[in-house]
């Protein structure tokens, strides 16, 4: 595993005070901590969608939404975390319900309309494996492997046990190569 | 040899294993080459994976996104209505295309004209036409339905008032969506109820809100309101024809009462108005029936004073009044029958005429007179009046009337009824009346004074009597 000491997916830094100010009406310091963390929210949006405009859906709610339950913060734990668990939680409620029944959108699709920009792969095999598994799985995907956390983080993030998390990553990996080597 | 599990070789491309487990998974790699090919297979799986998820964001569109989720937040936190994402993001996509600009909907088409039923001039003829033809702009077609077209809509209720603008391009509220109210150009109008529409318009769904009533009261009906409402002028809550009438009705009182006494001022002849004689009348009536009382005891206690005459004032009971000077041929007659006696009861009633102080002096204003007492002016103009009228036959009644002091009364009524003859007395108290031969009823009123009533018997002589009365009491 790489070296995550300085890592925002292992290390705070400044995200507890800025969540502090942010609760007590710091627009400024609300705005520091959603852009602190926009770049790996945004990986792990993509990689929740596997679809360019509906991670652009899924960063945008994840962020006001995150701004709206700021008192849920847990203070134990880098605010990453958190996003990354609200995204997944926004992602798989709306794949489940086949996007946000709103008055303003159709149901039946995700936020943002019909129009679709799916990830380009090399191997439309290795896409479609991927695409075929359900968001957790995903997220343990590019936790693991883009984002190379070790199981301990991996197992903080999703809150899940390590031995399992070591266990489904296995599992993720031998199924991924039976599909790319079919 | 044990080939590598596939935790282990996990474990191994996560760089989990460290210590021996890791030098041994290395070195087995290296001399087994099923468990080399599959760790290869992994790692192409975990490249691809890596390039495909591990993207990295364009700044700018990281910076566009964040953006977005400021202006969501601020609003959320001034209390406004949080953005759509999608309105969001239309800066970023691709401008819709320009709306086509609006084709005005066809004119509806004018019913035929039914034929006149007469030839009108050449001249009418051209106006008729002019105004059977309208000079309308020729409008495109209607939109035509294919096989594929949906159905024409049916009429919809009418669902509230339409307002229309002149100015703007046409919504789409005009083509089937039910957007409220219909903003645009239209070929005729300005502010129309949908009702007045033609049914090209008509048909259009408006005002589909459950707050609207469903059948609004239009603008004209609102207007009519309102100006139902207005404070009306003096002039039409009474009407003109009301206030005419009541100054006329009040004209035409003053001047029925006001003319007797015109018209015995200048001496006209009083117009022959039934209701009006019957109102001086009653007066008559009511006080001759108080003044028969009175006569009946006076004539029971003592006989009236009498005087010379001054002006009578026939009226006849017609009710045509007219002013006549004492004939001058009565007495003429007079003296020719001067053997005939006079009534017995008009001399019984004649009493000793006693002069006061201040009437010598006023009998000696008129020397005429005073030489002959019986041929005064009264009796003269009397005569007068009576052949001027053609009553020659008519006999003189003359008076005087004074009070229980002697004093002549001035001004006291003198009537007759039947015919209806009123005099006045002179400054002396003096009176004279022309009036037919035979039994009249004698009234004379005055003010201050209980009336006096007296039945005598003309002859066809002149007839003096004499009144006095009495205070009232």
């Amino acid at each position: 595993m790489h070296d995550h000491s300085q890592s925002p997916w292992t290390d705070p830094g400044r995200d507890h005070d800025l969540v502090i100010s942010a609760q007590r009406g710091d627009l400024v310091a609300l705005f520091t901590l959603l852009r602190a963390h926009r770049a790996e929210l945004w990986r792990v949006c993509v990689a929740l969608t596997l679809d360019h405009r509906r991670a652009e859906r899924l960063f945008h709610e994840t962020l006001v939404r995150a701004a709206k339950n700021l008192r849920t913060v847990p203070a134990d734990a880098p605010v990453l975390h958190w996003l990354v668990r609200l995204a997944t939680h926004l992602a798989v409620a709306w794949t489940r319900h086949e996007g946000p029944k709103t008055p303003t959108e159709p149901s039946g699709a995700w936020p943002g309309g019909a129009p679709t920009s799916p990830i380009r792969s090399a191997d439309p095999r290795l896409a479609a494996a991927l695409a075929s598994l359900p968001e957790q799985d995903r997220l343990l995907l590019v936790l693991a492997m883009v984002e190379r956390l070790s199981y301990a983080a991996v197992a903080r993030v999703t809150k899940r046990d390590a031995a399992e998390v070591v266990r489904r990553l296995t599992e993720l990996r031998e199924r991924l190569a039976g599909e790319v080597a079919a | 040899m044990r080939h590598v599990t596939a935790l282990q070789l996990c474990a191994f491309l996560d760089d989990a294993l460290v210590g021996s487990p890791d030098d041994q998974t290395a070195r087995h790699l290296a001399t087994c080459t099923p468990c080399r090919i599959r760790y290869e297979l992994w790692c192409h799986v975990d490249d691809s994976v890596r390039e495909l998820l591990g993207e990295v964001p364009d700044e700018h569109a990281m910076e566009q996104w964040s953006s977005w989720v400021e202006i969501a937040v601020t609003a959320d936190r001034k209390g406004l209505p949080a953005p759509e994402f999608a309105a969001l993001r239309l800066p970023l996509t691709t401008s819709p295309p320009p709306r086509p600009p609006m084709e005005p909907l066809p004119f509806p088409a004018l019913p035929p004209m039914s034929p006149l039923p007469m030839t009108p001039p050449p001249a009418a003829r051209e106006s008729t036409a002019r105004m059977a033809r309208p000079t309308i702009p020729s409008a495109p077609p209607g939109p035509t339905l294919g096989a594929g077209s949906p159905p024409p809509r049916p009429p919809l209720p009418y669902a509230g008032d339409v307002r229309v603008r002149t100015s703007g391009p046409m919504p789409p509220a005009l083509h089937g969506t039910p957007s409220g109210d219909i903003d645009g150009p239209l070929p005729f109008g300005l502010d129309v109820p949908a009702a007045a529409l033609p049914p090209a318009y008509a048909q259009v769904p408006v005002a589909t809100g459950a707050a609207r009533a469903p059948f609004p009261t239009p603008p004209q009906l609102a207007r009519a309101g309102a100006y139902a409402r207005m404070p009306k002028p003096p002039s039409a809550r009474f009407p003109k024809g009301w206030l005419v009438f009541v100054v006329l009705l009040l004209l035409g009182a003053g001047t029925a009462l006001a003319l007797p006494y015109v018209c015995e001022r200048f001496g006209w002849p009083l117009p022959k108005w039934p209701i009006l004689t019957a109102i001086l009348n009653a007066e008559h009536d009511a006080l001759a029936r108080r003044a028969a009382v009175a006569g009946a005891e006076s004539a029971a206690s003592g006989p009236n004073d009498g005087s010379l005459p001054h002006e009578v004032t026939s009226r006849p009971a017609g009710g045509k009044h007219s002013t006549s000077k004492p004939r001058t041929g009565d007495a003429a007659q007079h003296a020719e029958r001067g053997s005939e006696p006079p009534d017995a009861s008009i001399l019984f009633d004649l009493p000793a005429i006693e002069p006061e102080d201040a009437e010598p002096e006023q009998a000696n204003d008129h020397p005429a007179e005073h030489a002959r007492p019986h041929e005064t002016s009264a009796h003269r103009e009397a005569s007068k009046a009576g052949s001027r009228l053609g009553r020659s036959g008519w006999s003189q009644l003359c008076g005087e009337v004074r009070n229980t002091q002697g004093v002549p009364i001035e001004g006291a009524r003198v009537s007759i009824a039947e015919p209806d003859l009123i005099a006045r007395t002179d400054r002396s108290g003096r009176f004279c009346i022309a009036c037919p031969p035979g039994k009249r009823t004698v009234r004379i009123l005055a003010a201050g004074r209980a009336p006096a009533i007296r039945t005598v018997e003309l002859g066809r002589e002149t007839l003096e009597t004499r009144f006095t009365l009495d205070v009232a009491n």
